[in-house]
């Protein structure tokens, strides 16, 4: 049951959409000079691929700030890209002016996540549903007027509510007029940007089963962003995971809650709080905030806060992989066993970060040192030329010189790492027919390795 | 395991006068909560629990107006009312006065975080201030050692470096940040009972899961009692003790968390639990509650829920439901155990002794021809 | 970016704004209908030889382009002309009348603020009581009346019926008291005041009224702010909250108002000076394009024009002061 445009009629379960290397920039403010510069650019999405394919709801989740509605407005050309290409059944968005994508929106819908500010107040329920299609010159007024009533119907409302206005409507009401709107012009793909974040829980219910119902009847593709995994587990076939403008993690659903492979994605499914008194897993907890995205983290961006970060030295990086800084301050070895090096990068970030105090120590490096073996090294402390970067570096604290000895640590022991020096990308390819995308090098050494 | 009850609500009902109508927004509820604990009250939007939790503070004001109930916090009567001959209900002597409420319990005894991080700081002054100048106004503590203590509160909730962000305003810090910001506002004040109206729903996921963390630790070290509002079920799994389920200006349901979800009694907290989707197994099927919530300007006559409740009878329309204490089954092995204790209590004539067994199912669940007060069917 | 660059930027853009200005007003003044030299040699039989001697003595024959340069040059240098009809350059002419207009609409400005802004306050505290309404209707009068008719009444009852002040001119602070023939510094201030009261209230109650209005609804949004509720639930008393909570957020729509309210009071004060008989620039400029006095005109608004773009430099400022969430352009 395809839409208006082309007679290429895409089978379900084939590539419908193929994002290729996109990014997507914004200027900030910074003045003239540091615009040209684009040292001022939020680089909202960077340098994604991905494919969409026909039938499927495909998620994009993750926190604020991490790009998914940036992404999914990209992909449907509310802004054009930065860089990078965009095919829609074969055809180069990218390559087409706005007046030649016009015709085209006929097959790409969306629906937002206010219900409230969506719908035209001064209009028809019916008209509202009825804009697409005059908007593309489908049907005659008759036909239109007669599809709307259908869409209501579809929807769960019924064909008399035609001539209600939006604020006789609940929100769960409205939220399914947008649906009817979405669907007037026989789309291919809906992006629905958190369609029930804004209602009810009981409510909520209601709309996404009306959503399965309408992707059942009309074989439609959802692009469906939202930061709730427990609403994503239940709607979605693929899942994407964003991280400050990367995609970190893209599995299909199962295989992505009962094993997510990548750090963040476990992070991010581990801090939910379950409904259910006696769930027996202890909640993780991510700790930090995520870094601006006007100076995003090099390599992979999520290595700042990562509990996994890889060892410099456990992959072979060239030097002008890294940064000068971090070149130079890498050591000869580290071959430090897992807990002590995952207390060495506690220790790290607790510096950068300055989640401690040293009011109640003495000033001197000893008793510092002291301080810190025993609250970040217990059980596992380091030897060698590791202990002595740790040693100038409780040199500096005793000083007060905090961000040195930040500098200092993270120059030695973050920034050479491979996470660092490198943005990962991986495709898997598992048991099952899908692929599977992590950006994470932890799986480095397993099949393909698409990086660029 | 009986801690000393702090806080006791009874009856309380909250009325907004508006040209529509009464919104009878709290019309009757009753709870309490007790020394070291977080006491959860979950419901869906329009369902009274923030106006509930700003009645404890006697913060409402026009067109509302606490209309009914008592409210003892320890000795102090923070709502009481007395009948007179003619049938009409006046404030009680030992009702504290606005004054008295200011001095006594605002601040330095029920402290309140709300829900918008963002909104709840005062833009222009510095976080520091706002904080020292609640301490100040709230313990016995001055310039310079108010200041102090604003400080080491604000290491306290995990802020970094909080000397040198003291003069920070609020927009320079991030909303997770923030909301922890105001959990050392309420805190630095000492209060023996936080209300916290649903802290997190504005937060990202994993801050959420960090100021649930400091939430809990924060709880253990000062023994404070938490009265958590949340829409999100799994917040209450994981942080409350006790839970009260409102439902249009009305407790359906209350007990320990684990009856709650394991001996689930009332049917709308059953269908709650049912319509939402989980993050630890996929669900193959929601099933929502049909219909929408009523206004609360001419509530549904008797039980409230009867518009949607899928075990609905006649009864449910001609008989005001009662709280009933429901089966000391707390670990869900089907028996009932002696001295188990008791909280479980649901407004649900099902396990009352009012005729709801010989009565006739109602007609299709979901938007039933609304019964209202007053009407006969 | 700090506040001195701020400030140094916004003066630098000020600059392409005041040279537009001086554009248009030169154009506009040369398209007035009349010939100034005919005015200035009215009444005298002369011919053509004089007339060509005037024109040229005040560069009259030259072409358009050529005299704004002149012009323009001359005005860098702090040259703003010669005034035909007063035969005085404009500069010393700026000089003398620029103090009492700026009394007048420094004085009306202050009147405005400081009865405009506890009224507001008050009125949002009591919003829907009776004095809400009062001052409701005070602030309908006040902008809705046009302000030399407010001039000409005041004058009429406090001047003419009651006798208790004068009816116009003004006494300056800064003249010797002799000058007036008054016995000391203490009488030359109080018979300032007394000049000053009328025309300071009839050009000030248009600001005063809009100032009272943005006041009452930004504070009662303040009022209603959640951070105002949280400081009640912490026990902050009422005075406290409306002092202190609402008040200072409550300021920046005012600040914003306020600078751009600053070009109807100088065009206000055009028409006080007239019913006041006061001699500042707005009377002088009235009479110079009556009298068609080319470069006074042009003086004179330059000269209003830089002390508006100033006021608009000023509330930019204040205002990114006063809001710490307003960056300065730069990011940090």
């Amino acid at each position: 049951m395809s839409g208006g445009t082309a007679d290429e009629g895409v089978a379900t379960g084939e590539t419908l959409m193929e994002v290729d290397g996109m990014s997507k920039y914004f200027q900030s403010e910074g003045g003239f000079l540091a615009s040209l510069r684009g040292a001022a650019d939020v680089k909202a999405v960077d340098d994604v691929t991905f494919d969409i394919k026909k039938g499927e709801t495909l998620a994009l989740v993750g926190e604020s700030g991490c790009g998914k509605s940036t992404l999914a407005r990209t992909i449907l050309q509310l802004h054009r890209p930065t860089e990078g290409s965009i095919r829609f059944k074969g055809t180069d968005l990218t390559d087409l002016s706005s007046r030649e994508i016009r015709p085209l929106r006929q097959d790409m819908q969306m629906v937002f996540q206010d219900p409230h500010s969506s719908l035209n107040p001064r209009l028809k329920v019916g008209q509202i549903i009825e804009e697409p299609m005059k908007a593309h010159d489908m049907y005659d007024a008759a036909g239109r007027r007669e599809r709307a009533e259908k869409l209501l119907e579809s929807v769960g409302l019924e064909a008399a509510h035609y001539h209600r206005y939006p604020h006789e409507f609940s929100g769960g009401q409205r939220q399914r007029v947008n649906l009817a709107r979405a669907f007037s012009t026989d789309p291919e793909i809906i992006m629905c940007d958190e369609p029930t974040s804004a209602l009810d829980v009981s409510v909520q219910a209601q709309v996404l089963n009306v959503m399965k119902r309408l992707q059942d009847e009309f074989g439609v593709t959802y692009l469906f962003i939202s930061h709730d995994m427990s609403v994503v587990r239940y709607v979605a076939d693929r899942v994407a995971v964003m991280y400050l403008g990367h995609v970190a993690e893209l599995a299909e659903k199962e295989a992505l809650f009962e094993n997510p492979k990548h750090p963040y994605t476990r992070a991010l499914l581990d801090s939910i709080p379950v409904p259910d008194p006696r769930s027996t897993g202890e909640r993780g907890t991510l700790a930090g905030d995520v870094p601006s995205p006007t100076n995003p983290p090099s390599g992979c961006r999520f290595r700042t806060r990562c509990p996994k970060l890889i060892q410099p030295g456990t992959y072979d990086v060239t030097r002008e992989e890294l940064a000068d800084d971090a070149a130079g301050a890498a050591l000869q070895s580290y071959d430090l066993d897992e807990p002590t090096w995952r207390n060495v990068i506690g220790f790290v970030r607790a510096v950068d970060r300055r989640s401690f105090t040293l009011e109640n120590v003495e000033d001197s490096p000893d008793a510092v040192r002291a301080f810190l073996d025993e609250r970040f090294f217990a059980g596992s402390t380091p030897s060698g030329e590791p202990a002595d970067v740790i040693d100038d570096a409780a040199r500096l604290l005793a000083e007060e010189r905090w961000d040195e000895a930040a500098d200092h640590l993270r120059t030695t022991f973050e920034e050479p790492s491979i996470c660092a020096a490198r943005r990962p990308a991986y495709v898997l390819e598992e048991d099952v027919e899908e692929e599977r995308f992590v950006a994470c090098h932890l799986y480095r050494d397993s099949e393909t390795d698409s990086s660029h | 395991m009986s801690n000393e009850t702090i806080l006791e609500v009874d009856g309380l009902k909250t009325h907004f006068y508006t040209e529509q109508g009464v919104v009878r927004a709290v019309d009757g509820v009753s709870f309490d909560v007790r020394e070291r604990e977080i006491v959860g009250i979950v419901g869906e939007s329009g369902a009274g629990k923030s106006v509930a939790t700003t009645s404890i503070l006697r913060l409402i004001e026009e067109p509302g107006q606490i209309v009914d109930g008592e409210i003892t916090y320890r000795d102090l009567t923070i709502v009481g009312f007395e009948e007179q001959d003619d049938g009409t209900l006046t404030p009680r002597e030992a009702m504290l006065s606005n004054r008295e409420m200011r001095d006594q319990v605002r601040g330095n005894e029920i402290a309140i975080i709300f829900q918008d991080p963002m909104e709840s700081l005062n833009p222009v002054y510095s976080v520091g201030h706002q904080v020292t100048e609640f301490i100040e106004l709230n313990r016995e503590l001055s310039g310079g050692d108010a200041r102090q203590e604003a400080i080491d509160m604000l290491r306290e909730v995990g802020i970094p470096e909080p000397e040198n962000r003291f003069d920070d305003y609020p927009h320079e810090f991030s909303g997770g940040m923030r909301q922890r910001v105001l959990i050392a506002m309420a805190l630095g004040c000492r209060p023996t009972l936080i209300i916290a109206d649903e802290p997190t729903t504005a937060l990202d996921v994993t801050v959420e899961g960090q100021i649930l963390d400091l939430v809990k630790d924060l709880q253990t070290k000062y023994g404070t009692s938490f009265i958590w509002v949340t829409h999100d079920m799994g917040i209450v799994a994981e942080i409350c003790d006790r839970v009260n389920v409102m439902y249009l200006g009305e407790i359906v349901e209350q007990g320990p968390v684990d009856d709650i979800f394991h001996d689930t009694k009332h049917p709308y907290t059953q269908k709650l639990l049912e319509s939402i989707p989980r993050p630890d197994r996929t669900v193959t099927e929601l099933d929502p509650i049909a219909g929408t919530m009523p206004s609360a300007i001419n509530p549904p006559r008797a039980c409230r829920f009867h518009t949607r409740c899928p075990d609905a009878r006649v009864a449910c329309t001609e008989v005001e439901p009662r709280f009933v204490a429901v089966g000391n089954d707390a670990d869900g092995d089907g028996d009932e155990h002696e001295g188990e204790h008791n909280d479980h209590r649901t407004a649900c004539i099902k396990y009352d002794d009012v005729g709801y067994w010989d009565s006739v199912p109602l007609e299709k669940v979901g938007d039933r021809d609304i019964q209202y007060v007053g009407d006969r069917s | 970016m700090t506040l001195l660059r701020y400030t140094i930027r916004r003066i630098l853009q000020a600059i392409p704004v005041l040279i537009g200005i001086s554009f248009i007003t030169f154009v506009l003044v040369n398209a007035l209908p009349g010939d100034p030299v005919a005015i200035m040699l009215e009444g005298q039989e002369v011919d053509q030889e004089t007339i060509e001697a005037v024109e040229r003595r005040y560069g009259l024959d030259r072409p358009f382009h050529e005299r704004f340069v002149t012009y323009m040059l001359g005005l860098i240098q702090g040259d703003l002309g010669y005034s035909f009809h007063r035969d005085m350059p404009v500069s010393t002419l700026m000089w003398i009348r620029l103090g009492p207009t700026l009394l007048l609409v420094i004085s009306a400005f202050v009147f405005a603020l400081v009865t405009a802004v506890p009224l507001g306050v008050l009125a949002a505290k009591r919003r829907n009581e009776p004095t809400d309404h009062v001052s409701r209707i005070i602030a309908l009068i006040g902008v809705s009346t046009p302000s030399f008719w407010i001039g000409i009444m005041l004058i009429l009852i406090f001047a003419v019926w009651l006798g208790w002040l004068p009816s116009g001119r003004l006494v300056y602070p800064w003249r010797d008291p002799a000058h007036y023939g008054f016995d000391g510094r203490l009488e030359l201030y109080y018979q300032t005041i007394r000049h000053l009261l009328l025309p300071m209230v009839a050009l000030g109650t248009l600001q005063m009224a809009t100032i009272m209005r943005i006041e009452r609804s930004s504070m009662v949004e303040s009022l209603q702010e959640e951070y105002v509720q949280l400081a009640r639930a912490y026990g902050v008393p009422e005075r406290t909250i409306l002092r202190k909570h609402a008040f200072r957020s409550a300021q920046l729509p005012i600040i914003t108002i306020v600078g751009l309210n600053l070009s109807t009071a100088l065009g206000g004060a055009v028409l006080i000076e007239t019913v006041f008989e006061i001699n500042g620039m707005g009377r002088l400029l009235i009479q110079s394009i009556q009298q068609l006095d080319y470069q006074v005109v042009m003086g004179v608004t330059i000269v209003l024009a830089t002390i508006f773009v100033i006021g608009v430099i000023i509330t930019d400022i204040s205002y990114a002061y006063v809001d710490p969430r307003v960056s300065y352009g730069d990011r940090d």
